[in-house]
């Protein structure tokens, strides 16, 4: 069997292999730390951290859905001062990259946690949620517009000296207008995608299921959406991208990497299984060695030197 | 001793319906038997393992324990529990657990009251399991909608403890709820009152909050044990969040699911 390397780099971040676990669904690492191993990831994204705690959304916040669950949790986090304190000492012990996960409601909110989480032991890079709505900016989302994306991303690339990861949403029109922008800002590298808006309503009562109305879309039934997503954007944009979107096994994984993302995340199928981000791991390097090939990075974008033109972005059936 | 957590393949060994639209479900894995507490849960899933849907696992207290088996009451009210309904002993389920907070059962408490509403009946067997083979007296006090509603009374007799059942229609026992089973027990115990009585209710939440306050003023020890919607059951994904009586947040699935009544329905 050929010896496979699954090494990489996104910038200036060296990652051991490119299998991480989604900002969001796996708390700050230590909830899962029995349940699986830890320390055979590429990278830990943290839940998302702000500057103040957050309070998060009304309950319910989970239903499950066709093929995966809806999310309102709202970006619930104890704030950046009780994350240094109470989560990172323990981050600091484990093997893989920690990736840390940030958000803000307005560019400076950004850059003041860029500022803080740079310098400090045991955090390798920063991933930058540019979902949340812009208070200054009369509540347009950071990610749906290109200007605000660049802005946001340009702001938190110069206010530290970490490696930036911008998470990319995919509730916009031109999700490859986006990408091209924040490519001219600074950053690492691309994760694509966060949840798709959706939302659940109970036929009897009337009622939404979740209790902020609104949600967010996980699993595997937005996966076909994530793969489009990494397409276009690598096909258009010279950037690293992690692929995250409804990975439940190996070869979601590696289907990523065929649209062209170097790493992927493994998200809300950590609830089903806690081991799935080990599997898709030990998967991918088995499936890489029968191939003959010497690295897991050697298992990307082949779909574009063998897809059909695709570069007009045409509505089907337009 | 911290506990360690699995996620094995259990062995089903028996299913039987033991209500209306209620199913016990018997589960061979000792590494869960030998350690999980009374109130403590597992999550069931992937319930189809080769297939994405349904997506999330689900959570059930544990109703019984004994040797490796560990016993868990199944209310069928969807697909997901409709699915569990239907396995047969010999299939294999993914099971994840010990999880949660148990009860804390306080040393020296002369009186064990548990009073249950409906499928909160399962975590309080396995608490009444656990308080029989304690010194103190314990008494189960059950309510369910009707006499089909509620599981068998030679089940609840074999748990060795003094048991009280209500029905809303009058069907078997007390026509009335589970809050006036409780009422009539501190009536007939005129020495049961202040801390060393201890009272852990689990069930709709309107008869959690009525015992906690009858529970509260007889200065009693009270616990709930508290049902949600849960995603991960590891206290990662924050689905399960709850806010307790000074606004702050608990994850049910962690923290819980057993809280003192003060901290969910005020001291």
């Amino acid at each position: 069997m050929t010896k496979v390397n699954t090494a990489l780099s996104i910038g200036e971040l060296k990652l051991a292999n490119p299998v991480m676990v989604a900002s969001g669904t796996f708390g700050f690492g230590e909830e899962y730390a029995d349940l699986m191993d830890v320390n055979a990831l590429g990278a830990v994204v943290t839940k998302g951290v702000s500057l103040e705690a957050r309070r998060g959304n009304p309950p319910p916040r989970t239903i499950e859905t066709p093929a995966g669950m809806l999310n309102s949790v709202g970006l619930e986090n104890p704030g950046v001062e009780v994350f240094l304190r109470d989560k990172l000492p323990w981050l600091r012990k484990i093997k893989p990259a920690v990736i840390v996960n940030i958000f803000g409601s307005t560019i400076e909110e950004y850059g003041r946690l860029a500022q803080r989480l740079d310098g400090q032991e045991g955090i390798d890079a920063l991933e930058v949620n540019i979902s949340c709505p812009n208070v200054k900016q009369g509540g347009i989302a950071f990610g749906s517009d290109a200007d605000l994306a660049y802005q946001v991303s340009a702001h938190v690339a110069k206010s530290c000296h970490l490696p930036v990861l911008v998470k990319c949403s995919p509730n916009v029109t031109d999700l490859v207008a986006i990408a091209k922008r924040v490519a001219d800002a600074g950053v690492a590298g691309l994760t694509l995608i966060n949840t798709l808006r959706g939302m659940a309503i109970d036929y009897r009562t009337g009622r939404p299921m979740l209790g902020n109305g609104i949600g967010g879309l996980s699993g595997p039934a937005i996966r076909p959406v994530a793969i489009r997503a990494v397409f276009e954007v690598c096909a258009a944009v010279d950037l690293p991208v992690v692929g995250c979107g409804g990975i439940v096994q190996w070869q979601d994984a590696v289907e990523f990497m065929r649209a062209g993302a170097c790493a992927v995340q493994v998200g809300s199928a950590t609830f089903r299984n806690p081991k799935t981000a080990n599997g898709v791991l030990a998967g991918m390097t088995a499936f890489a060695a029968e191939q003959g090939l010497h690295s897991t990075q050697s298992l990307m974008v082949t779909a574009h030197a063998k897809s059909v033109p695709t570069g007009d972005r045409k509505e089907p059936g337009a | 001793m911290p506990m360690k957590r699995f996620h094995n393949r259990a062995k089903i060994v028996q299913v039987e319906d033991v209500a209306r639209d209620t199913v016990r479900l018997c589960l061979q894995v000792a590494e869960i038997a030998d350690q999980v507490e009374p109130g403590q849960f597992v999550m069931l899933g992937p319930l189809a393992p080769d297939s994405h849907d349904p997506f999330l696992n689900r959570p059930f207290s544990v109703h019984a324990c004994h040797d490796d088996i560990i016993e868990l009451l199944i209310g069928v009210v969807g697909r997901g529990s409709r699915m569990l309904s239907e396995f047969v002993p010999g299939q294999d389920l993914y099971v994840l657990g010990p999880l949660g907070s148990g009860f804390q059962v306080p040393a020296g408490a002369k009186h064990m009251v548990l009073v249950g509403g409906g499928l909160g009946i399962a975590p309080l067997f396995y608490l009444a399991q656990h308080c029989s083979r304690l010194a103190a007296k314990t008494v189960l006090l059950y309510g369910a909608g009707n006499s089909e509603q509620l599981l068998s009374t030679v089940t609840l007799t074999d748990l060795g403890v003094e048991l009280a059942l209500a029905t809303d229609d009058g069907s078997a026992g007390h026509h009335g709820h589970a809050g006036d089973l409780l009422l009539n027990w501190i009536a007939a115990q005129p020495e049961a009152r202040g801390r060393d009585t201890y009272l852990a209710t689990c069930g709709p939440e309107k008869m959690m909050a009525a015992v906690a306050a009858i529970g509260r003023e007889h200065d009693f020890q009270v616990e709930v044990s508290l049902e949600a919607r849960m995603a991960c059951g590891v206290g990662a994904c924050l689905g399960c969040t709850a806010f307790d009586v000074q606004g702050k947040a608990v994850r049910v699935c962690h923290e819980g699911p057993v809280f003192p009544a003060g901290e969910v329905f005020g001291p």
